[in-house]
């Protein structure tokens, strides 16, 4: 069970999330990009000069399709930005665990928190209803190898878009709902739906459908061998085997097992609420 | 070994999933929206097509081929778009679209900064072997008219400071694909 003080804790810790997903639509997103924004200056001759400043510019998911299509480096060298989610955020997520995924993601988020309004007894849990790892990884794979049989998904089947049309829709602006494809439609439908308010934690698509939190984890995951790398880590010593931590991951990543709990690092996005909402301070978050 | 093989399987279906999503996704986008590249100065079959390695010179929509979730919620409007207008020529040029025989609501977009929607001027010199994006949506009238072929026009790019013609692409809107070849219905 959760103490006054976790469940404070938690809950700091979330409205903390909440800020930093803020800052990840002004970074991001039309109508704010910075981060495109300042690309286009540094580099003016490139898509982020020359293009709308909006989360397309710097997206997570093409350059990562790009990698298997050789045709598409010329553009992948031209781009500067795209080296984002290629080396920078993989980067971060192999010394740090993939904070981008848990702390700066809009996208991800959004489902989350939505979810939230959703009482638990009408979700169900991918963790127990799915092996998440193969599952997510064979889909990376798919979107990988897509392009070669013409059959790619990456800008179809996005959800980078419809956060971006979500944000714009606040800031007034209604164009990315004028064309509507059968794709992008079952692409919201599934990202909102299914895999996240009827998913427990909300992260469904995440787990299974996000290229960029694929590479991340596949990273973070690597990373969890090397002793100086910064990850959550459990102590079993000190766990009472409450279930708060298990209850409270987004991303379904802790397990609970007969002397504790272990974290998939392959899943988790150092969001530190299991860390937060821990009553018995069994998780914490640094080098092993 | 067993929970070895059962996840490979599963990794093997999910990627499975992804090839039968984006067949399905290219199948209904035939009836949906006409993704296209485009070459100026060209002429023939070098203008354009629907991909790099399909230049066929014009670009199709049948749509016949339209998704059911598309059906159901938005069936009126398509779009014509692509993410690679590209410049062959050995000059810069500074260009602007036009439609020809387009005679249905139609609205331009492109995201490049120098887009004017006023004028569909980019508002720059693309430079050779650069490429820009643009796309026009166009809007037909509820229910959906009966007749096989609902456009029959073009997208026409033009030297905006000289008027000179850099390039046409024939755009064909049909409600079959053997309209569109212009096989049946006359």
């Amino acid at each position: 069970m959760s103490s006054p003080r976790s469940s404070a804790r938690l809950t700091r810790n979330r409205l903390a999330r909440v800020g930093f997903f803020f800052i990840g639509v002004v970074m991001f997103y039309a109508p704010f990009a910075l981060l495109v924004r300042l690309a286009g200056w540094l580099w003016p001759s490139s898509l982020a000069g020359t293009g709308i400043s909006d989360v397309h510019t710097a997206c997570v998911r093409m350059p990562l399709g790009w990698l298997t299509q050789p045709w598409m480096w010329p553009t992948l060298s031209d781009n500067p930005i795209s080296w984002l989610p290629i080396v920078v955020l993989p980067g971060i997520a192999l010394v740090a665990g993939p904070l981008f995924c848990g702390w700066m993601c809009p996208a991800g988020a959004f489902p989350e928190f939505l979810g939230r309004l959703v009482p638990d007894r009408f979700k169900f849990d991918l963790r127990t209803s799915v092996r998440i790892r193969p599952s997510r990884y064979g889909f990376f794979a798919g979107f990988l190898l897509a392009p070669f049989v013409s059959s790619s998904i990456c800008c179809s089947f996005c959800n980078f878009t419809h956060m971006q049309n979500i944000v714009s829709l606040f800031a007034g602006d209604l164009s990315g709902f004028a064309f509507l494809s059968s794709m992008g439609m079952l692409a919201a439908a599934v990202w909102i739906v299914p895999l996240g308010i009827l998913t427990k934690g909300g992260r469904g698509w995440c787990l299974t459908l996000c290229p960029a939190g694929a590479a991340m984890g596949l990273a973070s995951g690597l990373g969890q061998r090397l002793p100086w790398f910064a990850r959550v880590r459990a102590n079993s010593d000190a766990c009472t085997s409450c279930g708060t931590c298990v209850r409270e991951c987004p991303m379904r990543a802790v397990e609970p097992v007969e002397e504790g709990v272990v974290i998939d690092q392959h899943l988790c996005t150092s969001c530190m609420d299991c860390v937060a909402g821990c009553p018995s301070d069994a998780l914490r978050y640094g080098r092993p | 070994m067993r929970g070895r093989f059962s996840a490979i399987l599963l990794g093997v279906a999910m990627a499975a999933l992804v090839f039968a999503l984006g067949a399905w996704g290219g199948s209904v986008s035939a009836g949906e929206r006409g993704g296209f590249i485009m070459n100026f100065p060209a002429t023939g079959t070098e203008v354009g097509g629907p991909s790099p390695r399909e230049l066929t010179g014009r670009i199709s929509v049948s749509l016949d081929a339209m998704g059911l979730p598309k059906r159901l919620i938005q069936p009126h409007v398509i779009e014509v778009a692509s993410h690679v207008v590209r410049n062959v020529g050995d000059r810069p040029y500074r260009i602007r679209f036009e439609t020809r025989d387009i005679d249905v609501p139609l609205e331009w977009h492109s995201r490049d900064k120098a887009w004017d929607p006023g004028t569909r001027v980019i508002r720059r010199d693309i430079a050779p072997g650069e490429a820009v994006d643009v796309g026009l949506s166009l809007t037909f009238p509820r229910p959906l008219p009966t007749r096989p072929v609902l456009v029959d026009g073009a997208i026409v790019i033009i030297d905006d400071r000289t008027g000179e013609e850099l390039s046409v692409l024939p755009v064909i809107v049909a409600q079959t694909g053997e309209a569109v070849a212009g096989a049946c219905c006359e």
